[in-house]
């Protein structure tokens, strides 16, 4: 596989991870949900991958995580976005709509 | 990689249980979830969990994934290992403890060496070392590179040369110091007031003299400086000593302050800081341009910020020049025969200059002592990788990694490294502290106390060199097997390793290298040895026996004119004679071989000196009648001075042997006059009234008697010839024990003047001996390198072969089966052992020969090439060697040969 195939694609598992943490705190089976639930079946993923992916996004410090009890009285680790992610999620939006904007573009002209 | 990453690895990297666990916890909470949404939706609990697995994918490939991000995975890798490797090392308790000995021996002789060598060589701690330079006078043609300065210089160059910020002038001068009725003896310095400026120390109480100080007879000039050890000894630190008065040689001096303690270091543990007084009145500008050259105290100077020690020099070779103009003729007549030039010197460069060869040469041998040891550490290791190389073609055939498997013997090696250094640590500590009870003075005599734990750099040494240890024996170990020769004895199925013929030859060489490592050190040893039996045994060319010595200053107030100082000598001798069993008594400005006396140059009439030889120059001892009777020193030619001596107004000299010969080559020697000074007319001339015979008077290991330069010959004149001499020493002659009768000298000289101490005294034959100490220590030092470096080696020759013997059981069984004898197994392994041992000797020999040449300033009337030494030590290595070889040998020859070829 080529590494830039898996780059492509774990960027864009990144980019899901932020956008479904800009709205609440979430823990990771959450997140899987709430990716599921916006992106129906078009973005099937593996659900295990997402754990590398939060541990990468907590080192480039765009989210953190602490351990709470969910309403069902369950322990669960929950990821924060943090400001920088904030931005950072802002920012790699904005880079998307204009990426695809371009192809689209291209696209139709063709 | 960013800061919260850096954070995020650290905390996995020791929080490692903490996080697994967090892992764990989160990927079941996932899947807990995942199953209740799935029985909610109506599937079974089995169906649930399966379908919820199914989805998440492997949980182990997940938790390996996300150990990959944490990117950890190196460190905690390389950390287990060396628990490993630790615990391995715990189990194996013999190997590990021989190792870590050998090793943290190594380390450790290591480690004393380099903090000496630091703490000589660090900068001293005043601020900006690299501007204080000691301003000097050289005269090459005259074998003296290195002389002091005098006050005429300073007050030259503070007057003309602007380059400096502060100038100072300083002397060493012990005195009698009174307080409180009590009289001691004790070393200060005298120095011009720019001092503490120069050196920018603060007082630690009280204040420091200023500029008024200089003028003698100022009120500024009674004052005195205490150092902080004096302060601290004397009078406990009590605070109130400002404005406390003592009397130094009889002149009433107040303490007006306390000066630290670091600045006495660099001057000799000197206790007090006086002012220098000088009377410009009594000093004529004549006076001034002939005593420029008589070198008597050291000239410090602070560089300006910007000036460079070349610019200044250029400097001051200006003002040298202008002097040179109106110099006496005399003296232009020694400038250019001298090659006189100033030059400048900063402390540490002086400190490097004074000891830094033996120094090195010592770093040099405990490196070579250390490399000894990594290498039977190399080799114990082959040896052991070998026994465990089934383990590692176990584990390798099960998918373990080639390199994981490198890595994991280099983790191991670190481990031992880390032991080791711990052992070498404690060894360098109790070691430093019998240096500094036994060695430090000998050895080092301007070096504090040594303490290895109390600087940072030996630690950042220590580490550095295990860690090298370590590399170097881990790459040993790593190289030792290799997927070859795993997958080889994979091969063979089981078979018992056996050693592969490069890595025997390369042992072998490890061998014969320690070996000639060993010869290099102890011929260095040998030689040393033989230089310090043949000093201690030189004739110093007088007696020695039934002679003590012991010395008084007198002070100026009291006896400040010739007269009164003739008459306490008279009387002094007098008093001492009346001793019982004193058979007699001698005094002397210096003694032969123990004390440095003054070199003078004289112009001799009618001696022309040959073009690159400097002007005639002489040690000047000033003795009284009877001193050469008593250290029986005999005469050649002519008398011993007499009474008529010193009732003419010129005085006499007696000429050593060398001097007459060499100056006066007819023979005619006595009867001869010789200018003093500014005598120039002849009824003021000096009259040579005898010859005596050489002695050898810069110590036992001296250069020998013949003359060379910088061994310059002596002259004696009277004692009483036109100089007070207010310091001078008392040799008595008597069978008596030195300790019984020493306190009836003290009690006649304190019926003479209770105000004068005694001090350096002893029997002449120990003090001779004192002037080898510092050889003495150095030859010790080497003899131990050399020994610790023969037992390190012989281990190592040992070792390999009972491991060679070891290995090959089997072949000595089959060998005896089919009918070789116990001789031809003997012979066989002790011919390869003694090949190893003569290839080893081989190469130690011509190590030796180039490595002694090194040592040549050390020896003395021995070559580097001293045969003695040579073949002492060849032959003795060989024995020593052999019966390292004979030992596992003999044991060879007692396999039986039904019990080994049972064993496979």
């Amino acid at each position: 596989m080529s590494k830039k195939k898996n780059s492509l694609l774990q960027g864009a598992v990144e980019l899901l991870i932020l956008r479904a943490l800009r709205d609440e705190d979430r823990h990771g089976w959450g997140i899987q949900q709430r990716i599921d639930q916006i992106g129906s079946e078009s973005v099937t993923l593996k659900q295990g991958s997402l754990y590398p992916a939060l541990i990468r996004l907590g080192d480039q410090g765009l989210i953190k995580s602490e351990w709470r009890i969910t309403e069902n009285g369950r322990k669960a680790k929950y990821y924060i976005l943090t400001n920088k992610g904030r931005k950072q999620l802002d920012l790699e939006i904005q880079q998307w709509e204009d990426f695809s904007n371009t192809i689209n573009l291209i696209i139709a002209e063709a | 990689m960013s800061f919260q990453k850096l954070l995020n690895q650290i905390d996995r990297v020791i929080f490692r249980k903490r996080n697994e666990s967090d892992l764990n916890e989160e990927i079941k909470c996932h899947l807990d979830l995942e199953i209740e949404k799935n029985i909610e939706r109506g599937m079974s609990p089995r169906e649930a969990r399966k379908s919820a697995l199914l989805k998440f994918g492997g949980v182990e490939q997940v938790k390996e994934n996300c150990r990959d991000s944490w990117g950890t995975r190196q460190v905690t890798g390389m950390i287990r290992e060396f628990k490993l490797g630790m615990r391995l090392l715990l189990n194996n308790k013999g190997f590990t403890v021989a190792v870590t000995l050998t090793l943290g021996l190594c380390i450790g002789g290591n480690t004393i060496i380099y903090s000496v060598l630091n703490s000589l060589l660090s900068p001293p701690d005043y601020p900006e070392p690299n501007r204080v330079v000691e301003i000097y006078n050289s005269y090459p043609a005259q074998g003296i590179d290195r002389m002091t300065s005098n006050i005429p210089i300073y007050l030259d160059y503070s007057e003309h040369a602007d380059s400096f910020e502060f100038l100072a002038l300083v002397q060493n001068r012990a005195v009698n110091m009174t307080y409180q009725e009590s009289s001691t003896r004790i070393p200060g310095i005298y120095a011009s007031p720019d001092f503490f400026n120069l050196f920018d120390v603060h007082p630690v109480l009280g204040r420091f003299y200023g500029e008024e100080s200089f003028v003698r007879d100022s009120l500024e000039s009674r004052h005195v400086v205490v150092s902080e050890s004096y302060w601290e000894n004397q009078f406990n630190r009590d605070p109130s000593i400002i404005g406390e008065t003592l009397y130094i040689d009889t002149q009433l001096s107040t303490i007006i302050g306390v000066a630290p303690a670091s600045l006495s270091s660099h001057f000799g543990d000197a206790a007090f800081f006086h002012p220098w007084n000088w009377n410009p009145n009594r000093e004529t500008e004549q006076a001034l341009l002939n005593t420029r050259h008589s070198n008597r105290s050291r000239l410090y100077g602070r560089l300006k910020t910007g000036v460079t020690r070349e610019q200044a020099k250029t400097q001051l070779d200006v003002i040298d020049a202008r002097y040179y103009e109106i110099a006496p003729e005399r003296m232009k007549m020694f400038l250019d025969s001298s090659n006189h030039e100033t030059l400048m010197s900063t402390l540490r460069e002086t400190n490097h200059e004074n000891l830094g060869t033996s120094l090195y040469l010592l770093q040099g041998s405990v490196l070579l002592v250390l490399l000894i040891g990594c290498i039977n550490v190399a080799n114990l290791l082959i040896a052991r990788s070998h026994t465990r190389l089934p383990e590692f073609a176990m584990r390798s055939s099960l998918g373990a990694s080639n390199t994981i498997l490198k890595r994991e013997r280099l983790m191991e090696c670190l481990a031992l490294a880390a032991m080791s250094s711990f052992v070498g640590i404690l060894i360098a500590w109790v070691g430093s502290g019998t240096i500094n009870r036994y060695l430090l003075n000998d050895l080092l005599p301007s070096a504090d106390n040594l303490s290895i734990l109390s600087s940072v750099d030996n630690f950042v040494f220590i580490s550095a060199l295990s860690l090298a240890v370590g590399l170097f024996l881990g790459l040993f170990s790593s190289f030792s097997f290799t997927k070859k020769r795993l997958l080889a004895f994979i091969h063979e199925s089981g078979g018992k390793a056996s050693s592969s013929k490069p890595m025997r030859i390369f042992r072998s060489g490890l061998v014969a290298t320690q070996l000639a490592f060993t010869i290099v050190l102890l011929v260095g040893s040998a030689l040393l040895l033989q230089s310090f039996i043949k000093a201690i045994n030189s004739d110093p060319g007088f007696e020695t026996d039934d002679r003590f010595t012991t010395s008084v200053s007198l002070d100026f107030q009291n006896y400040g004119d010739l007269e009164r100082t003739v008459a306490f000598r008279q009387s002094l001798e007098t008093s001492l004679k009346t001793i019982p069993a004193v058979e007699s008594v001698a005094l002397s400005s210096g003694i032969p071989g123990i004390t440095s006396m003054g070199v003078n140059t004289i112009s001799i009439p009618g001696y022309e000196p040959v073009s690159d030889e400097g002007m005639p120059a002489f040690n000047v001892c000033l003795v009284n009648s009877g001193f050469f009777d008593l250290l029986g020193i005999s005469f050649i030619q002519g008398r011993d001075f007499d009474l008529s001596d010193m009732n003419r107004n010129q005085s006499s000299i007696i000429l050593d042997r060398n001097a007459a010969e060499r100056y006066y080559p007819n023979g005619d020697a006595v009867g001869s006059y010789i200018p003093f000074g500014n005598q120039t007319e002849p009824e003021n001339m000096s009259l040579i009234v005898g010859v005596v015979e050489n002695i050898r008077h810069q110590g036992l290991d001296g250069e020998n008697m013949d003359f060379t330069s910088g061994n310059e010959p002596m002259m004696y004149r009277h004692i009483n010839a036109n100089l007070r001499l207010p310091r001078f020493n008392i040799i008595i002659k008597s069978k008596r024990d030195f300790a019984d009768i020493f306190p009836e000298i003290r009690e006649n000289v304190a019926q003479l003047d209770s105000q004068i101490p005694l001090y350096f005294s002893g029997r002449l034959e120990d003090l001779l001996q004192d002037t080898l100490n510092d050889r003495r220590a150095f030859m010790f030092l080497t003899i131990i390198l050399g020994v610790m470096a023969l037992i390190l080696s012989v281990i190592g020759i040992y070792g390999v072969l009972s491991y060679d013997i070891s290995q090959r059981t089997n072949e000595i069984g089959l060998r005896m089966a089919i009918g070789a004898s116990p001789k031809n197994v003997l012979g066989l392994f002790f011919g390869q052992g003694a090949r190893k041992v003569g290839i080893g000797i081989a190469l130690g020999i011509i190590g030796a020969i180039f490595f002694s040449n090194r040592l040549r300033s050390f020896l003395f009337e021995i070559e580097p090439t001293s045969f003695l030494s040579f073949v002492t030590v060849a032959i003795f290595v060989s024995t020593i060697a052999s019966i390292a070889i004979y030992i596992p040998a003999a044991s060879a020859t007692r396999i039986k040969p039904m019990v080994a070829l049972r064993t496979e």
